[in-house]
């Protein structure tokens, strides 16, 4: 009997891994593909290594969004196509309809939607900094109708 | 005989057997005098010896995972790491099936490392930056999963240090309540495995969603004059939280509940002096200059005050109960301690002083010799440097201290004449 316990503990322990592994896939294979202009810094987490932080202008939120909501509140950006490169429309707290918007939460006065980290190898993360300083470059997401958005990659701008 | 006895005669055992004073024999016949297992003292060593190496193993994992890999497919990164993290936990039941379970607990150990090195891995790969508590609270789950069905309180104390990593990674969004379930469980399965290490854990984890649930309430009604009044709280519930902790202490002995006990009184006594000696030395009246909203009566109307009123009177009560008066005065003291700070919160240094230099006399009466004189040497420390132009304040202050010990002195002195 404590075997079998034990036998179904893994299993929940190796599905839960499946399960966030599906949640962090499902946005890449079926979001659509969007570009968005970025920077960058590189800071190093405890437990996932070295990564870029990317810094969006759409991150800064603009006071009448701030300070009122409670940490974690869900806000959406609906985004707009200007000449290839998706760039801000206008924040809600209803989710826009028809249109291409990313889902975030207000933390004081930013917004994260998940597309803030790249992980990458601590050289190639310092060299891809100074390349973004000289050239600038863009995030390439992968965005779901929910506005759930990965980052499937960085593009030096030539 | 009382299990810190028990393993100090354990260890002269062995040292005395290696000294060639006693030989094999008459070490096991004392042992088994005093009902103590000689082997399992020495097990309990290797055990130890085994969790800390797994606990660097893992910590070689993380480091590596850290270093990312881009040359290796995401696949087979995580094919790698989903497999150690198979074969650990297989393993340890393969261990447990033959018998060996000191070896099966350690790689759950190391299981429930390599479960949250698989989070950071995937986390990782695809660059997940939303919220990185939500990844750690998977872990906390996981590892508490795997904990429970082993029914072992070492893992059970290492899924609640991974929950409490959580609940404080989280403050940033919010004060997360659901971390009182996995308290609960953690105390549940402390009565059904008693352990030393897991009761530490709990009184840490209670007392850390105590202080963040009070600074949490603060910030929204004192908004700049938070820091100082919220520390002064913390300081108060900090130190009946801790007596609170030394009656509990009592009660498990009287319940038989050795180990329970003596972690909970060595953890409770480490915390209230710690506690002490910060508000002795940097609660200063100079942070209350411009604030008269730190008054008693704002502190016994709200929430943090009802709970610090029954910490006291719990105390008092059980204290009483076991006729350790002594230490019931400590409880009466703290009772209206928010009064004294709060009509004289010029003199709090001075207050928390002489708590502090009762305190040691207390635990010098209670026997606690050596805690009880570097308290009181701490506070005569502090006090000779600090006293800042106040020499008719500060000398007065020595003579309260040098009457306080004395009177102790003589009563220790009267007992042994009796004797």
């Amino acid at each position: 009997m404590r075997v079998k316990i034990l036998i179904s503990a893994i299993i929940f322990q190796i599905l839960s891994l499946i399960a966030m592994l599906a949640y962090a896939y499902v946005p890449i294979y079926f979001g659509k593909e969007i570009k968005v202009d970025v920077t960058l810094y590189d800071p190093r987490d405890l437990l996932r290594g070295n990564y870029v932080s990317l810094n969006y202008d759409f991150s800064a939120l603009p006071i009448k969004y701030r300070d009122l909501q409670k940490p974690g509140t869900k806000i959406y950006l609906a985004l707009k196509d200007i000449n290839g490169t998706y760039v801000k429309d206008e924040y809600s707290f209803v989710k826009p309809k028809n249109q291409i918007f990313l889902t975030g939460r207000i933390y004081g006065n930013r917004a994260k939607f998940g597309i803030e980290a790249f992980f990458m190898p601590i050289d190639k993360a310092l060299q891809i900094e100074r390349d973004i300083r000289q050239k600038g470059a863009w995030a390439i997401l992968s965005v779901m109708d929910n506005g759930s958005a990965r980052i499937k990659e960085i593009v030096l701008k030539e | 005989m009382i299990l810190l006895n028990k393993n100090f005669l354990a260890n002269e055992l062995a040292k005395w057997r290696n000294e060639g004073l006693i030989d094999r024999v008459t070490s096991e016949k004392i042992a088994a005098r005093y009902d103590i297992d000689l082997q399992n003292i020495g097990d309990k060593k290797n055990f130890i010896l085994k969790l800390v190496a797994y606990l660097f193993l893992a910590l070689s994992l993380i480091t590596l995972v850290g270093a990312n890999w881009e040359e290796m497919p995401r696949y087979v990164r995580l094919l790698i790491i989903i497999s150690i993290l198979a074969f650990v936990n297989l393993s340890a039941l393969f261990m447990l099936k033959k018998g060996r379970e000191s070896t099966a607990i350690s790689l759950f150990f190391l299981g429930n490392f390599c479960y949250g090195i698989a989070i950071a891995l995937i986390a990782q790969i695809y660059h997940l930056g939303e919220h990185m508590p939500n990844g750690v609270l998977l872990w906390a789950v996981g590892a508490f999963v795997l904990s429970i069905s082993t029914k072992k309180s070492i893992l059970i104390t290492q899924s609640l240090a991974i929950a409490l990593l959580w609940f404080i990674m989280d403050i940033e969004l919010r004060v997360s309540h659901e971390f009182l379930i996995f308290i609960a469980i953690s105390f549940y399965m402390l009565l059904k495995d008693e352990s030393k290490a897991l009761t530490v854990m709990l009184f840490i984890s209670i007392f850390v969603y105590i202080i963040c649930n009070m600074a949490n309430l603060s910030s929204f009604e004192f908004s700049q004059f938070m820091w100082y009044i919220t520390i002064n709280q913390i300081v108060l519930i900090g130190l009946s939280y801790s007596l609170f902790g030394i009656s509990l202490s009592l009660v498990a002995q009287k319940f038989n509940k050795i180990k329970i006990a003596v972690a909970l009184r060595w953890i409770s006594l480490i915390t209230g002096i710690a506690i002490l000696l910060f508000a002795m030395s940097f609660i200063s009246h100079r942070n209350y200059d411009y604030i008269d909203l730190n008054n008693s009566l704002a502190f016994y109307g709200r929430i943090y005050g009802v709970l610090h009123i029954v910490f006291a009177t719990f105390s008092l009560i059980i204290l009483a109960q076991f006729k350790r008066y002594y230490v019931a005065i400590l409880a009466l003291f703290l009772l209206i301690l928010p009064f004294g700070v709060g009509y004289f919160f010029e003199y709090s240094n001075a207050i928390y002083s002489i708590l502090s230099v009762i305190t040691g006399a207390v635990l010098i009466k209670q026997d606690y010799l050596k805690l009880g004189l570097s308290t009181i040497f701490i506070v005569a420390n502090v006090r000779y440097f600090d006293l800042i132009g106040d020499y008719i304040g500060t000398s007065l202050l020595f003579l309260l201290f040098a009457v306080i010990v004395l009177v102790v002195s003589r009563n220790k002195k009267a007992i042994k004449n009796e004797s």
